[in-house]
C-alpha cells in the first residue's frame, strides 16, 4: 500500500453520495483499504458469527457503504454495529479483500464521538476506568464470581484463594502479584498513558460517554504533573543528545 | 512417531505448501521492503533484531526472523489477571532454555481489547500506545515479543497503518515527542507462540523424557485467536492457516486432530464476553459440539488470551442445554513448560483454569498436589 494509492471504487462513491453518517464514515482512511467492490457472494456472511445469531450482515455493511444507503447506515450506527465480534473472519474470507470488520470499527468510533454509544457502553465503565487510571485493561479484582455466575462453581472456589495461589505462582517475579491491575505498572507509565489519551484527542472522546472519568483522569494527572513532566524533560534532553 | 518429530515436519510442509497458493486478488505486500525504504528516507527508525534469530516462512515464502534471545516480554493484561499460568509458563520455558528476557513494569496494555470492544480511543491513541511500548523494548536493548494475540494483531495492524499513512505517522510522532520518545518500529512483530514454535527442537532436546512419555499420543485440537491470523493475515509463520501451536505440540508427541469448525471465532467478541455472553455461549456451543462429535480430544490447545478464557470458562454452562463438556484448555507455552518439567500448578498455573485439568494431568502421569 503506497500513500498515493487511490481506490477508484471508493473515490467514485464519495463524489456522488450524501448523508451525514456516510460522510463521516468516508473520512476514515481505513475505508479505502476496506472496500474493493462487492460480489454480493455472501462468503463473509457464511463465516460471520454475528450473522449466525443476530440480525446483522457484513455483506450488508459493505453494500450500504458502496450504495451510500443512509437509512441502513443509520440502523447500523444506532445499534447493529455493536453485534460484530471483531473477529475479521469476513476480511480473511472475502474474495475482494473487503473488511466489514474495519468499516464497523470506524463506525463505532463515530458512534462514540456522536453520543450514540451510551447504551452499548453501559456496563463498560470499569474497563474504561482501569485503562485510564492503571494503564491496564484487566485486573484480578475485577473477576468477581457474582459478575460471572455462568463461569461455574470452580470460579467461586478460585476467587476465594486466588491471591495465595498467585503469591505461590509468582514467587521471585516482582510486580506480578497485584490486585488492582494486571501487573505493577508504575505511576510514571500510567502518566504517559494518560498523556497519550489527552494529546491524541481520545480523552475528550471518552468525555462524550463517561464525563466523570475525564475529571478523574485530569485530577490524577494534575496531582503528579510536576514530578512527571520533570522526568519527561530529562528524557527529551537525553533523546536530543543521542541525535547529535 | 515416538516423539512426533517426523510427523510435525510433514504436517507443516503440507500446510505451508497450500498456504502459499495465491488467491485471486492477492497483491504481494512486502511490509519489510516498505519499512526499509522509510528507514532510508529517515522517516522511521527500525528496531533491528538483536542477537541470534531463526528464519521461518510466512505467506508468499517471505522469511520472518524470529529472535531467539533478548526477549522484551510484552505481557497480556488478560493473561496476567485471569490466566496467570500463561505468563509464568512463558518465563519458565525461557529460564529453562537460558534465554534472557525483560519483564517490564513500564509496559502498558496495548488497549486494543478496549478499542475493539467499545470504540473508545482513536487510531492516533492506539498507535501511540503501541509505539510507546515498542520504544520501551528499544531503549532497554531487547527484541519486542508479544504474549497476547489481541496485542499481536493490533501491533501488526498498527505497523501496517503507520508504514502506509504519513498523516497517522506524523500525529504519532508528535505524541511520542511529548513523551521524549521517538517512532521505532520493530523489525519483526512476533507472537510468543511463534517463538516457542521456532524453539521446538530446543524444547524437545531440553525436555524431561518422562514428561514427553506422558505427552506422547495425547489427542488434541487447536484453536487460534482470530486476531492471530485473520486481522492481518500475511505475516504469520506457516502462511494463511496457522501452524505454530499444532506444530510445536506434534513435535512434542501430541497427536493433532482436525475438526470442521476450526476456523470459527470462539465467541469472545471483545464486548460480548462482558455484556452479551449469550452470544459467547452460543458460539461455544457450535465449536464444542463439533470438537466432541468429530474428535473428543484430551485437550484444546490455544495461543490466545480471549479464546483461552472463553473455552475454559464456557464449558460448564453448556449443561444448561444438556451438554457435558470437560476439555482442559492448555496454552502452547503451558504444554512446553510441562514438557520441560514444570510443576503443573506452582509453575504452569493450570490450577487457575476452571475447566478441570486434573484428569489430563492424571493421564500424563504428572502429580499435582
Ligand atoms: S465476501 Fe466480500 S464480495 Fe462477498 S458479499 Fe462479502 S463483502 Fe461482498
Ligand atoms: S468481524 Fe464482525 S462482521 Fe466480520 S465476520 Fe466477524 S463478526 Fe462478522
Amino acid at each position: 500500500m503506497s500513500e498515493e494509492n487511490k481506490n477508484p471504487i471508493t473515490d467514485a462513491i464519495e463524489s456522488t453520495k450524501g448523508g451525514h453518517f456516510y460522510k463521516e464514515i468516508m473520512k476514515d482512511f481505513r475505508i479505502k483499504e476496506s472496500l474493493h467492490g462487492c460480489l454480493n457472494c455472501g462468503t463473509c456472511v457464511a463465516n460471520c458469527p454475528a450473522a449466525a445469531f443476530y440480525d446483522y450482515s457484513p455483506r450488508e455493511v459493505c453494500q450500504m457503504i458502496i450504495e451510500g444507503d443512509e437509512e441502513t447506515i443509520e440502523e447500523y450506527m444506532k445499534g447493529k454495529i455493536w453485534n460484530c465480534a471483531q473477529c475479521y473472519s469476513c476480511k480473511y474470507r472475502c474474495p475482494k479483500e473487503n473488511s466489514a470488520a474495519d468499516i464497523v470499527m470506524a463506525m463505532r468510533e463515530i458512534a462514540v464521538r456522536e453520543g450514540l454509544a451510551a447504551e452499548a457502553l453501559a456496563g463498560y465503565t470499569r474497563i474504561a476506568k482501569l485503562v485510564l487510571t492503571r494503564g491496564n485493561q484487566l485486573a484480578p479484582d475485577m473477576l468477581s464470581p457474582d459478575a460471572f455466575p455462568d463461569w461455574g462453581p470452580r470460579m467461586i472456589e478460585l476467587s476465594s484463594k486466588k491471591m495465595e495461589m498467585r503469591e505461590e505462582l509468582f514467587e521471585g517475579f516482582p510486580g506480578m502479584n497485584v490486585v488492582d491491575r494486571a501487573w505493577a505498572a508504575e505511576d510514571y507509565t500510567i502518566y504517559e498513558m494518560q498523556k497519550i489519551w489527552e494529546e491524541s484527542g481520545a480523552l475528550e472522546k471518552v468525555g462524550t460517554v463517561f464525563p466523570f472519568l475525564v475529571d478523574i483522569v485530569q485530577d490524577d494527572m494534575d496531582d503528579k504533573k510536576d514530578e512527571m513532566e520533570a522526568r519527561i524533560q530529562e528524557k527529551k534532553a537525553k533523546l536530543e543528545a543521542s541525535k547529535k | 512417531m515416538s516423539n512426533g518429530t517426523s510427523l510435525s515436519y510433514e504436517i507443516n510442509d503440507v500446510k505451508t505448501g497450500i498456504n502459499h497458493a495465491k488467491g485471486m486478488n492477492y497483491h504481494v505486500h512486502d511490509i519489510r521492503a516498505e519499512m526499509k525504504k522509510l528507514e532510508e528516507e529517515g522517516e522511521i527508525k527500525i528496531g533491528h533484531i538483536i542477537g541470534p534469530y531463526k528464519e521461518e516462512e510466512v505467506m508468499y515464502g517471505i522469511k520472518k526472523k524470529v529472535p531467539l534471545d533478548m526477549h522484551y516480554q510484552h505481557k497480556s493484561c488478560g493473561q496476567c489477571a485471569n490466566l496467570p499460568g500463561v505468563p509464568r509458563s512463558n518465563f519458565y520455558y525461557r529460564d529453562k532454555l537460558g534465554i534472557k528476557y525483560y519483564n517490564d513494569m513500564q509496559q502498558t496494555s496495548c488497549t486494543a481489547w478496549n478499542y475493539h470492544a467499545s470504540g473508545l480511543g482513536n487510531l492516533v491513541q492506539l498507535a501511540s500506545v503501541a509505539a510507546r511500548n515498542w520504544h520501551r523494548a528499544y531503549e532497554e536493548g531487547y527484541n519486542f515479543t508479544i504474549h497476547c494475540v489481541t496485542s499481536f494483531g493490533n501491533y501488526l495492524e498498527m505497523r501496517h497503518l503507520l508504514v502506509g499513512n504519513k498523516e497517522l505517522r506524523d500525529s504519532v510522532k508528535k505524541v511520542l515527542a511529548s513523551l521524549g520518545r521517538e517512532l521505532v518500529i520493530p523489525e519483526e512483530i512476533v507472537h510468543d507462540s511463534e517463538i516457542a514454535y521456532a524453539l521446538r527442537d530446543k524444547i524437545l532436546e531440553a525436555a524431561d523424557p518422562k514428561r514427553i512419555e506422558g505427552i506422547n499420543g495425547l489427542r488434541a485440537v487447536e484453536h487460534y485467536g482470530c486476531h492471530f491470523f485473520k486481522q492481518v493475515s500475511d505475516d504469520i509463520i506457516g502462511g494463511k492457516r496457522p501452524i505454530v501451536v499444532g506444530g510445536l505440540a506434534s513435535h512434542l508427541g501430541v497427536k493433532m486432530e482436525e475438526y470442521s469448525k476450526w476456523f470459527m471465532c470462539c465467541g469472545f467478541g471483545f464486548r460480548h464476553i462482558l455484556v452479551n455472553r449469550e452470544f459467547t455461549r452460543s458460539a461455544q456451543n457450535i465449536k464444542l459440539k463439533a470438537i466432541k462429535q468429530e474428535v473428543d480430544p484430551d485437550m484444546i490447545l490455544v495461543n490466545c488470551t480471549g479464546c483461552g478464557t472463553t473455552f475454559d470458562k464456557t464449558q460448564w454452562i453448556q449443561k444448561a442445554v444438556g451438554e457435558d463438556y470437560h476439555y482442559p484448555v492448555v496454552f502452547y507455552s503451558q504444554l512446553a513448560a510441562l514438557a520441560l518439567g514444570a510443576h503443573p500448578f506452582k509453575e504452569a498455573g493450570l490450577n487457575f483454569h476452571v475447566t478441570p485439568v486434573e484428569p489430563l494431568l492424571d493421564k500424563m502421569g504428572i502429580a499435582y498436589n
